[in-house]
């Protein structure tokens, strides 16, 4: 085994993981937004908008990734729309996000006691403001480690650009293998760096999980 | 929609290997993922690191990745896997870790109160783990265990990148042929939309007749 | 001096479970600390003390569900968690009551009952639901055979557990706050039961704070704290006239609530 190829081929594979890195925050913060606002929009519109919605949502939830990126990028040339691969791959991977995160935030909402809610509205304060300002805060607990799991799975994910071509590092290194012709080792070293990239945040999942738990501020479900 | 209507036979015939390789990998996984969550519980410390170590690893590297490793690599190891083999062994293997950390905690969930009482009664570790154990852990985890068969259905899409004819090769293989871009891509959405919604569905059916009388 | 005790095996007039200077740690927390007791056959005897004083930690060592730090436990001639000696034959002799009940809500309530008749004393199926029919007759529950822990009240959930142990013929029944987490209304039914087996003739080592069963029913009454065999007595004696401090301290606590039976008071 020639482990040399992998030091020839340093900046590539490095190239490649900063696009993946790229890819995976500008997804991640832009699918945040969405998803607020999409759980957001369910939790406190009408039950239009909670149809709407929740279509949308299952409809990426229920198809893969893999798919919605290949729509995304034939579709939009199809309609006579053109994007490039990254445009194409960060739209795909911040809807997918959106999806995803929003669940997230709803599952969050609901995990914080009725009892809650139920006090704030009788106080008088508007239904709005009780779930932003009351009961998101307390969700937050259970939403933060929620999304920082999510956030390695996009990481994994940004490899799925692969079908546009996009150089990120499964792409670059699949480059550098078909030049190479030494798959096992290049291969290998792509899966320790994603490895590298993702098991020090699974660690932190863990982490902060355990300190939320005991601070006290996850309330007793009674 | 014409396109797509004319090649329903060609759909099937990458739903049906779509599914073949989900149920094969899921049932594989499983197989493997019992196996590992047991390890992590093994008076010998090396086989619990093992298993450990499998199941991080795998979880924090991409599907794609592990796909490559064995379709791509291996043959550099004398080890050479058609496409669908590949494809389903590294959805097995990823399946494994995955259904490991789902049994384990299940198994977690169960109120230590359970194994005293089996204790107490006398009941031998074998008889004890068979009896009360795996039954109320299967109860706790099934819909987890559900999900993760819809998760393997969706991933098995990464297919489409070694050339396996799963639904997503057939569908592009069908719209480089007659460049019905939009149309075939919305049925492959929508396809895959309607067999995940209707194996949601039967599968909590299934998850109800297992929970009759115990909730 | 009797000729069997030489031997090692038991006579019919020896305890049927000595509690040999049994201390035990939690880590640095001692939680038994140099427990002495001996259990006659057919005794039954009731644990108090405030929380945290080791009752039923005590009472977890008898069928080895904790291990002994220091000291020995030993339970009709065997001692428990000897290298020699299986768990498995002690806990065919001993039956326990949780306060939590542990029936097995995947099973019905006959399938509790049959399960470790079948599958530890290897009764025949016919058999085993023969034997857990009658004792679900004997704690009032006979309809309920084909029912899930579920559908059940705590009060019957606790009686069938009560079945599930007496389904093992044990020789000593061991109760761990039976009542405690029962709704007041049926913490009647369950100590019903557990009067009725007392006076079948039953070994019973009961930690409870239910002061008027132990009255009626105990033999003794054992006082806890901090881990240590505080006082023990009559419970007539006890609860009107605790000698050590620390009993007097505890009993007057707990026994302000009821007027029947406050120390210095005559008996009712």
């Amino acid at each position: 085994m020639d482990w040399s190829i992998v030091g020839a081929n340093a900046t590539l594979l490095l190239w490649g993981t900063e696009t993946t890195i790229a890819l995976a925050v500008v997804a991640f913060v832009a699918g945040s937004a969405v998803g607020l606002l999409v759980a957001l929009g369910r939790v406190l519109g009408g039950r239009d908008a909670e149809l709407i919605l929740k279509a949308a949502v299952d409809l990426v939830r229920g198809s893969p990734l893999l798919v919605q990126l290949l729509v995304i990028y034939l579709g939009a040339s199809a309609v006579g729309l053109p994007l490039g691969p990254f445009p194409a791959a960060l739209l795909g991977l911040s809807v997918n996000a959106g999806a995803y995160l929003s669940e997230i935030f709803r599952g969050g909402i609901a995990s914080v006691s009725k009892g809650q809610t139920e006090a704030g509205l009788a106080l008088g304060l508007p239904r709005a403001y009780v779930v932003w300002g009351l009961v998101l805060p307390q969700a937050l607990p259970v939403i933060v480690p929620a999304m920082i799991g999510f956030f390695i799975g996009l990481l994994k994910d940004t490899s799925l650009a692969y079908v546009l071509g996009l150089l990120e590092l499964t792409r670059m290194g699949k480059n550098i293998m078909d030049r190479t012709f030494q798959p096992f080792e290049i291969s290998l070293v792509m899966a320790g760096i994603y490895f590298a990239l993702c098991f020090p945040l699974s660690l932190l999942v863990r982490v902060v999980d355990a300190r939320l738990r005991r601070s006290g501020l996850v309330q007793a479900r009674l | 929609m014409a396109v797509v209507l004319d090649n329903l036979g060609v759909f099937a015939g990458g739903l049906a290997l779509t599914l073949l390789v989900a149920l094969s990998a899921s049932l594989g996984g499983s197989v493997v993922g019992l196996l590992t969550a047991l390890s992590r519980m093994a008076p010998a410390a090396p086989v619990r690191w093992l298993a450990v170590t499998y199941v991080e690893v795998i979880r924090n590297t991409p599907g794609l990745v592990q796909l490559f490793l064995v379709y791509l690599g291996l043959p550099n190891l004398g080890i050479r896997f058609s496409p669908l083999g590949a494809l389903i062994v590294a959805l097995t293997v990823n399946n494994g870790a995955y259904v490991a950390e789902i049994i384990r905690g299940g198994l977690q969930a169960i109120p230590k109160g359970q194994l005293d009482a089996a204790a107490a009664l006398g009941l031998p570790r074998r008889v004890a783990l068979a009896e009360v154990v795996l039954p109320q852990t299967l109860r706790a985890i099934h819909p987890a265990l559900a999900n993760q068969f819809i998760q393997t259905v969706l991933a098995s899409s990464i297919g489409t990148v070694v050339g396996v004819e799963e639904l997503t090769q057939v569908a592009l293989i069908l719209e480089s042929r007659t460049y019905q871009t939009v149309e075939i891509l919305v049925a492959l959405t929508l396809i895959y939309v309607a067999v995940t919604v209707l194996l949601a569905a039967l599968m909590r059916r299934l998850g109800h007749r297992l929970d009759r009388g115990y909730r | 001096m009797n000729p069997d005790a030489v031997s090692g095996a038991p006579a019919p007039s020896d305890p049927i479970v000595l509690i040999q200077g049994v201390t035990k740690f939690f880590g640095p927390l001692k939680v038994l600390d140099d427990v002495v007791l001996s259990v006659a056959r057919g005794e039954r005897l009731v644990l108090i003390g405030p929380s945290g004083s080791g009752k039923s930690t005590l009472l977890r060592c008898v069928n080895g569900l904790e291990e002994v730090s220091l000291g020995r436990v030993v339970v009709d001639g065997m001692v428990v968690g000897d290298p020699g000696t299986p768990l498995a034959k002690v806990r065919a002799e001993v039956g326990m009551v949780f306060q939590h009940f542990n029936l097995f809500p995947h099973k019905t309530v006959l399938a509790n009952l049959t399960l470790a008749p079948m599958r530890v004393l290897g009764l025949a199926r016919s058999e085993a639901e023969g034997l857990a029919r009658e004792l679900l007759e004997r704690v009032g529950l006979p309809e309920k055979v084909g029912e899930y822990p579920a559908r059940l009240s705590g009060g019957q959930q606790q009686r069938v557990a009560i079945a599930r142990a007496l389904a093992m013929r044990p020789k000593i029944m061991l109760f761990d706050e039976p009542t405690s987490s029962l709704d007041p209304e049926l913490v009647g039914e369950v100590l019903d039961v557990m009067r009725q087996l007392a006076e079948d003739g039953m070994t019973m080592l009961v930690v409870t704070h239910e002061m008027a069963f132990a009255e009626d029913v105990a033999d003794r009454v054992i006082v806890m704290d901090r881990g240590a065999l505080v006082e023990e007595g009559p419970p007539q004696r006890i609860f009107t006239d605790p000698r050590t401090p620390r009993a007097r301290a505890f009993l007057t606590r707990l026994l302000a609530r009821s007027e029947r039976h406050r120390p210095g008071r005559e008996p009712a």
